[in-house]
């Protein structure tokens, strides 16, 4: 099992470098100068030409990239065009928040995908079977940036603005202006309700797959032998479908995990901008329309490690709930 | 229900005039409904102690029978009755404790244990739903009884199904059958999905437990030679109704149904000439299919019978009582000398 993981590891490894490869080409080939957006308008070309030599971009991209490389394999990402700090320090900053959206995002998902998964197979061929296919397609078709709009206009806007709910939730950041001036309990509830609309719009749509996933896989172990074995054996129907229908249904579904997860972290980009959060997403977004180069370039390898690190991890689950798998 | 003083003679099993019919639809948008008659009106009893083979071609109703008399499937009509007691107007309570007198063999061991349950936990889970061996502890002794039984040993309950051969697996089918210590056990073509020589060890283990327990048995099979070798009666089914049913010996020996007749000429066995009647009986054209069965006697399409005529065409034969426990459904077998042919 630790050798598999360790195999795994190492042949992640060229996969990540030829990512960082590709993204360091494709950024510093774009057009755009970084130098001329970070100069102050009327300065002199020969203040923009020192600029451009202490960013390095003054020498060809072979060796631009050979450095970038040499350092990156050091730890060293860089200084920030835009922020003057380490990358290395910006990015440990944010990530915790984009980790903790994804999380719940992706809780939520799976936790809801699966109960109306497992609801619609039990039911199947009903009237709540097909309220629920159609209410998952809706929001399996659903652009996620266009449903976060939606959720903040009924949600923020007319729940407080209109409507008058005393449940209404914040539309921006991870938390409230005042949100210093709060006790503890009040924080972690604030902190609760700013997650409330961007993890729902990311999940809403992965809740659709899963479920509809979720609903095929259950459909085809009901019809198991075993299952019946379990009816024959005098279990209440409550325990067949919970205990021997439900566990096994799962096993397919894990695989959804490793896939969903490039689904999720480029769904974090644009729903971290819709809600100004503070995470990966938002802050790639903000270096690419500034130029920043070693952010951007840092941000998508960062990216590339984490899908590299949750798709191993939903392989290893996967032997978790299948007994027949194991790694050698 | 009536019934009488003489509870000793009352079998344990009573079905009378089981039906069980799938709906299916077809042609364009589903809007055509069909009904296939799995299993078509079939009457039978099981007296205590009893072996009861049930033969008859794949897609006959054999399996459909049995589900629908543990309702494991729900009959379409008729009636079952299990030491008295009517098994279709149970509840979900009376029904847990039919199938703690009743339990069933499936024929394909690997698809009918939970590959994500290790074989111990399966007849664990058994003895808990059914409160039998007490505590944790209880359970696990009797689980390592139960494995002996089936002469296992205790390491095999640690293991998972796929872990297991196809011999284990179906002992432990029989294992978990077992915990309950029923009064009836249906084997549902137990060793067919078998190798040759596992299907002997098997049936010896089904013998050896059913003489141990006194169990009485509903035996399914398509294999002939097996039937024979483990039950004290056999019934012969053809598109979803009991042919013929008569005493082991008899019908092995003089067949009175046409079909019963090509059944057994058709198996092969390794002493030719030790049956009466066992003239190569072919069948010609294939079962016809239980959505649209052919009227009058199911039968008459595919008959050898040198009698057959309109009237078969016509009339749906009963069960005709033709000697002691022995029955036929068929209006050109009268008297016992016609059936020597």
């Amino acid at each position: 099992m630790v050798g598999y993981i360790v195999r795994r590891l190492l042949a992640a490894i060229p996969l990540v470098l030829g990512v960082a490869t590709i993204v360091f080409f494709v950024v510093n080939l774009a057009p755009g100068d970084p130098a001329s957006i970070y100069s102050a308008p009327g300065v002199s070309p020969q203040a923009v030409e020192q600029m451009r030599q202490n960013m390095g971009l003054d020498r060809p991209i072979h060796e631009r990239y050979v450095r970038w490389m040499g350092a990156m394999l050091q730890g060293d990402f860089g200084i920030s065009f835009s922020r003057n700090q380490p990358v290395r320090d910006v990015i440990a900053q944010i990530l915790p928040n984009t980790l903790i959206l994804s999380a719940s995002a992706l809780l939520l998902a799976f936790g809801a995908g699966i109960l109306i998964g497992v609801v619609q197979a039990v039911r199947q061929n009903t009237f709540t079977d097909g309220a629920l296919s159609v209410g998952t397609l809706f929001f399996y078709s659903m652009p996620s940036f266009w449903l976060a709009l939606m959720l903040i206009l009924i949600f923020s806007l007319y729940a407080r603005n209109v409507w008058g709910w005393p449940l209404w939730l914040p539309a921006s950041g991870m938390v409230s202006v005042d949100h210093n001036a709060m006790g503890p309990w009040e924080q972690v509830l604030d902190r609760l309700r700013h997650l409330v609309l961007p993890s729902a719009s990311l999940a809403l749509v992965l809740a659709a797959g899963v479920a509809r996933y979720m609903r095929g896989s259950m459909l085809e172990v009901i019809r198991q032998d075993y299952i019946r074995t379990a009816r024959a054996k005098g279990l209440p129907e409550r325990t067949v479908i919970l205990k021997h229908a439900v566990r096994n249904a799962l096993i397919p579904v894990v695989t959804l995990l490793g896939l969903y997860l490039p689904v999720l972290f480029s769904g974090t980009v644009v729903i971290e901008t819709v809600f100004a959060w503070p995470g990966m997403g938002k802050l790639m977004v903000d270096s690419i329309f500034q130029r920043d180069y070693p952010v951007v370039m840092a941000g998508a390898f960062v990216f590339a490690v984490m899908v590299v690190v949750g798709n191993l991890v939903a392989d290893l689950l996967y032997a978790a709930v299948d007994p027949r798998i194991r790694y050698e | 229900m009536s019934r009488t003083r003489e509870d000793d003679v009352e079998p344990l099993v009573r079905v009378r005039g089981l039906k069980k019919h799938f709906s299916l639809r077809s042609g364009w948008l589903a809007w055509k409904r069909e009904q296939l008659r799995a299993v078509d009106g079939v009457s039978f009893d099981l007296a205590r102690g009893e072996t009861l083979g049930l033969v008859g071609e794949s897609g006959c109703g054999k399996s459909t029978t049995a589900r629908a008399l543990l309702r494991l499937v729900e009959p379409t009509a008729g009636e079952i009755h299990f030491d008295g007691r009517d098994v279709l107007a149970m509840g979900p309570r009376d029904l847990r404790g039919l199938r703690q007198r009743a339990q069933i063999i499936f024929q394909d061991p690997l698809s009918s244990l939970n590959p994500r349950m290790r074989v111990a936990t399966t007849l664990a889970e058994v003895l808990k739903v059914h409160r039998l061996a007490g505590d944790a502890t209880g359970r696990r002794r009797r689980v390592r009884e139960l494995l002996d039984t089936v002469e296992l040993s205790p390491e095999h309950g640690e293991r998972y199904p796929h872990q297991l051969s196809g011999g284990q697996r179906q002992r432990v089918g029989i294992a978990r059958a077992l915990a309950v210590e029923p009064d009836l056990l249906v084997c549902d073509e137990p060793v067919s999905a078998l190798d040759v020589p596992v299907r002997a060890q098997i049936l010896r283990l089904i013998r050896e437990l059913q003489r141990e327990f006194g169990l009485t048995c509903l035996f399914i099979a398509h294999d002939l030679s097996v039937v024979e070798q483990i039950s004290d009666r056999v019934a012969v089914m053809y598109l979803g109704r009991i042919v013929e049913t008569a005493p082991t010996p008899v019908l092995f020996r003089s067949p009175a149904h046409p079909y019963t007749r090509a059944l057994l000429a058709a198996a092969p066995r390794p002493d030719p000439g030790g049956r009466a009647g066992t003239e190569r009986l072919l069948l010609e054209g294939d079962v016809p299919s239980p959505v649209a069965p052919p009227a009058g006697c199911p039968f008459h399409p595919r008959c050898p019978h040198p009698d057959r005529d309109d009237e078969c065409r016509r009339v749906v034969p009963c069960l005709e009582t033709r000697g002691k426990a022995w029955r036929v459904a068929c209006i050109k077998v009268e008297s016992p000398r016609s059936s020597r042919s």
